[in-house]
């Protein structure tokens, strides 16, 4: 094949991207009359000082949690810093939306704790804030969120090696002031990319603040398709969500500067921290471990007590038919989608450019949008394309068409592709990285050519990385809540969806059983990351 | 003379390990000292020692008289005003050269200004002030780093390997300027390296490190012409070791012809020793009755440094000026001219 035919798969993956957004932003165009007034008057205004106060508070209580955690475990000596280092990240394997409800199903009124402090004192304790709330939400969402500050700090600290800090040492700093004034500034680009990470993930939410009954831009889009039957106020709605997330990466993109990793050789030297004594070395312990035991080890203790109860009941046919249905669609999406990053590496090999490039980043921009908007942005142009076709086909033949995609599997798996395109894409291009330009043409100076050099050569080199990428997006598709939720066909349930339809009837215990799934799952990709050398 | 730095008795481990042991030393003011030695034999770690990076299971370091590290106790880095060039420089990489430069003063900011322009001049940078380090050449970054270290005044200056990492050329014309930067500002400086050329160019006096320990402290002239032990002999320098039969306490034979010393000999007449015979040792002459068979020849510009096979099919090396171009194979006249008898207690 030419050049430019393996640019026809680039495109049409930007495509992908491109039309669902397009179509939001066009519905502008749309007159949505008095819901827009509705939403403008009663809804708007509440939603996004919801959004920017979750935002701003999960923004700072994810960068202290992040940043000082990763400090103390790679520049600091503290019991136990070995064993934090690793097991700090777990948190990532506990969905948001799982957290959210173990946390009210703790705390809140009826919950263990209230209860056996009213039976032991007599009254609610006051000490305690309610859950339920603003400060609630932000506390739940800054423990689930918080190992992407924490895992790209820690990168930052550990790459940029004792030298420079014992350089500024020798210059007459103590170690906090090196701290301040050497490890911090040069760990800002890493620090900054993870709470832009975290911001985008805020946005996305939609799962944890459901079960918090906080309104924000995600539930309202959600609220406003399903409750108030208008897709095109939803995608209004999700148009300015979709600017949120612009904004927030425009200013990390600003504010950014580049990350300077130094081409000096790498301190070989045992790394020495600075030994932590007395008692603060406990203080240490007793704050990583307080954040691990609020963050993971509480949550899930508590899921599986949960589920150990309900398991006798809840166990039955209707449970494995929503774990195959939630295993089929992971194992159809992660396919499909890590087939489709091989091809869209393989056409990036083929014709390489500035426009491949830009296409590519297009192509993987999905991973910014959040879930609510896409399920819209996806539903809306699949329903334009088949008026389009239906009134072709209607003009020839004279047929009415039935609904040949909506509402179908395939609405979906369009959807979960723009979705985790990204995810899949990464772990491939590293592996394409190692596929060198000298190899392939070591391959066609020894005859080997066209798919006899795919088969023979590429293939096997990018094997680890497709079989990465395909797992990372069953996790990813099993964990997904708002896309399932909002175009899957009626009766496709999945374990997502009976988390979502258990806790907004405050069924906390019987949640617990599919929530135990989801953690196990999740635990893959956390113990990828803890594998060191892995470009991703 | 003012004592700047002294060791005493220095023991480091790594665990069970013994790295450095019983290790002593000692600068005065304005001198530039230099640890040789080969490669991974503990250098780096005496000086992260002295830097108090480092702490020592033995012994005791003080600087200006004053006790800075003993076994179980150390003062911090930060207090103990002793500038450090790192092997790869260790630059900040988020701050310009001038950033760089300025980092340790403690000092209004317009003093501090005055005292990087100076820097910054004297190393030849003035103009790159704003630049940052990824930006620089290798050369140019080994002086910043050495700008940086010298800025705050300290009291000691530790350079680690500093030109390990810079091209052949470029690291002989470094050198010669940081010896110029380091004697202008009466610097009292401890380098180590483990390029003899580097070390004889840089220090004032020069201790070679082995086993854990200094075998011989000295100039450079010593070290050559006066190894204390087997390995400083084998080490510096290019030689070979003859057998020779004392004699009387200031006489040896050997295959070359009788040798007499100017110190007295230590070994009893009769023994068997090993004579160690530099290159400069055995002179070419036509005119000598005695020949030896080229048996290799290196090519080194001004001279030829000749293998040659002795009758005794012993095999010792000469420098013969290049323009004495004999064939492999040929038998030329030798000659034993010798000044310094070095001989050491046989091995075989």
């Amino acid at each position: 094949m030419s050049a430019n035919l393996w640019r026809v798969p680039t495109i049409f993956f930007a495509l992908i991207v491109l039309i669902p957004l397009g179509v939001l932003f066009s519905s502008f165009l749309t007159p949505t009359g008095e819901i827009w007034t509705h939403l403008s008057h009663y809804v708007l205004g509440a939603v996004l000082r919801n959004t920017l106060w979750l935002v701003l508070g999960v923004g700072v209580g994810t960068c202290t949690l992040g940043v000082s955690l990763a400090w103390l475990t790679s520049c600091c000596d503290f019991p136990g810093r070995r064993f934090f280092s690793w097991s700090l990240i777990l948190p990532l394997a506990i969905p948001a939306y799982v957290i959210a409800f173990v946390m009210i199903g703790l705390l809140d009124f009826s919950g263990p704790i209230q209860t056996a402090w009213r039976e032991w004192q007599g009254a609610s304790p006051s000490w305690l804030p309610p859950i339920r709330s603003r400060g609630g939400v932000i506390f739940v969402m800054t423990l689930a969120l918080y190992p992407y500050v924490y895992l790209l700090s820690r990168n930052a600290f550990q790459t940029q090696g004792v030298k420079v800090m014992e350089a500024a040492q020798s210059l007459g700093c103590s170690p906090w002031q090196a701290f301040w004034r050497v490890s911090m500034p040069m760990a800002r680009p890493w620090i900054l990319g993870g709470v832009t990470l975290v911001l985008m993930e805020t946005l996305a939410d939609f799962g944890a603040v459901s079960i918090f009954n906080y309104d924000t831009l995600t539930t309202a889009i959600y609220k406003t398709w399903f409750g108030m039957f208008s897709l095109p106020a939803a995608a209004q709605l999700s148009s300015l969500l979709v600017l949120m997330v612009f904004a927030i990466v425009l200013v990390e993109q600003r504010l950014r500067p580049a990350r300077r990793v130094s081409d000096e050789k790498l301190y070989t030297m045992k790394q020495s921290r600075f030994r932590v004594e007395g008692p603060k070395k406990w203080l240490c312990l007793i704050y990583a471990g307080l954040v691990l035991g609020m963050a993971f080890l509480m949550p899930f203790c508590q899921l599986i007590y949960w589920a150990c109860g309900v398991m006798a009941r809840d166990l039955d046919w209707r449970y494995l038919g929503l774990l195959s249905h939630t295993v089929l669609l992971a194992c159809v999406a992660g396919l499909l989608i890590a087939g489709f990053s091989f091809v869209l590496t393989h056409s990036v090999r083929r014709c390489r450019d500035g426009w491949s490039k830009l296409l590519v980043r297009v192509a993987t921009l999905g991973y910014a949008l959040p879930g609510t908007v896409l399920a819209v942005g996806v539903y809306m142009s699949m329903v334009w394309c088949e008026k389009q076709i239906a009134k072709g086909v209607e003009s020839v033949f004279h047929v009415d068409l039935p609904m040949l995609f909506t509402g179908t599997i395939a609405a979906m798996l369009l959807a979960y592709t723009v979705r985790f395109m990204a995810v899949a894409f990464y772990p491939v291009e590293s592996a394409m990285n190692r596929f060198t330009e000298s190899m392939e043409e070591a391959g066609r100076s020894l005859g080997a050519s066209g798919a006899r050099l795919v088969r023979k050569v590429e293939l096997p080199m990018l094997r680890e990385g497709i079989l990465a990428a395909c797992l990372l997006v069953m996790v990813e598709v099993m964990k997904e809540m708002p896309i399932t939720l909002m175009t899957r066909p009626f009766g496709w349930d999945t374990l997502a969806v009976r988390i979502f339809e258990l806790t907004s009837e405050g069924e906390w215990q019987r949640a617990a059983l599919p929530a135990v799934v989801m953690v196990l799952v999740g635990l893959i990709p956390v113990f990828f990351l803890n594998r060191p050398q892995k470009a991703w | 003379m003012d004592r700047v730095l002294e060791l005493n008795g220095v023991t480091h481990s790594y665990g069970s390990q013994i790295i450095v042991e019983n290790l002593s030393l000692q600068l005065e003011r304005g001198d530039i000292g230099c640890l040789l030695g080969p490669s991974g034999d503990g250098k780096t770690t005496v000086l992260r020692a002295i830097a108090g990076f480092e702490e020592i299971t033995a012994g005791e370091v003080l600087i200006n008289g004053v006790c800075v590290s003993r076994p179980g106790w150390k003062m911090a880095p930060h207090k103990r005003r002793i500038g450090i060039v790192f092997q790869d420089h260790a630059l900040f990489p988020h701050m310009t050269v001038a950033e760089n430069v300025g980092f340790g003063l403690r000092a209004s900011l317009k003093e501090t200004q005055k005292v990087v322009a100076s820097w910054l001049d004297a190393i030849g940078l003035r103009k790159a002030e704003k630049a940052f380090p990824h930006e620089l050449s290798g050369g140019e970054r080994q002086r910043v780093a050495i700008a940086r270290a010298m800025a705050p005044k300290p009291d000691l200056i530790l350079l680690d390997e500093p030109f390990s990492n810079l091209d052949i050329e470029l690291r002989e014309k470094l050198s010669m300027q940081v010896r110029d930067i380091l004697k202008g500002h009466s610097a009292t400086a401890l380098f180590v390296t483990h390029d003899q050329q580097e070390a004889f160019a840089m220090g004032d006096g020069v201790g070679i490190l082995h086993e854990k320990t200094v075998q011989q402290w000295g100039s450079a002239y010593d070290l050559y012409h006066r190894p204390a032990n087997r390995f400083v002999a084998d080490f510096i320098g290019e030689g070979i070791f003859l057998p020779a039969i004392v004699q009387s306490d200031t006489e040896l034979t050997m295959e070359l012809g009788s040798i007499r010393s100017a110190q007295k000999l230590s070994y009893p007449r009769g023994e068997t020793v090993d004579m160690l015979l530099r290159p400069d040792d055995i002179v070419h002459d036509d005119e000598s009755s005695m020949t030896a068979e080229v048996r290799k020849k290196t090519f080194r510009g001004s001279y030829i440094l000749y293998t040659l096979r002795l009758a005794s099919g012993c095999e010792v090396l000469s420098h013969v000026p290049s323009h004495h171009d004999h064939p492999i194979g040929c038998r030329i006249g030798i000659r034993l001219e010798l000044d310094h008898v070095i001989a050491f207690k046989r091995i075989s």
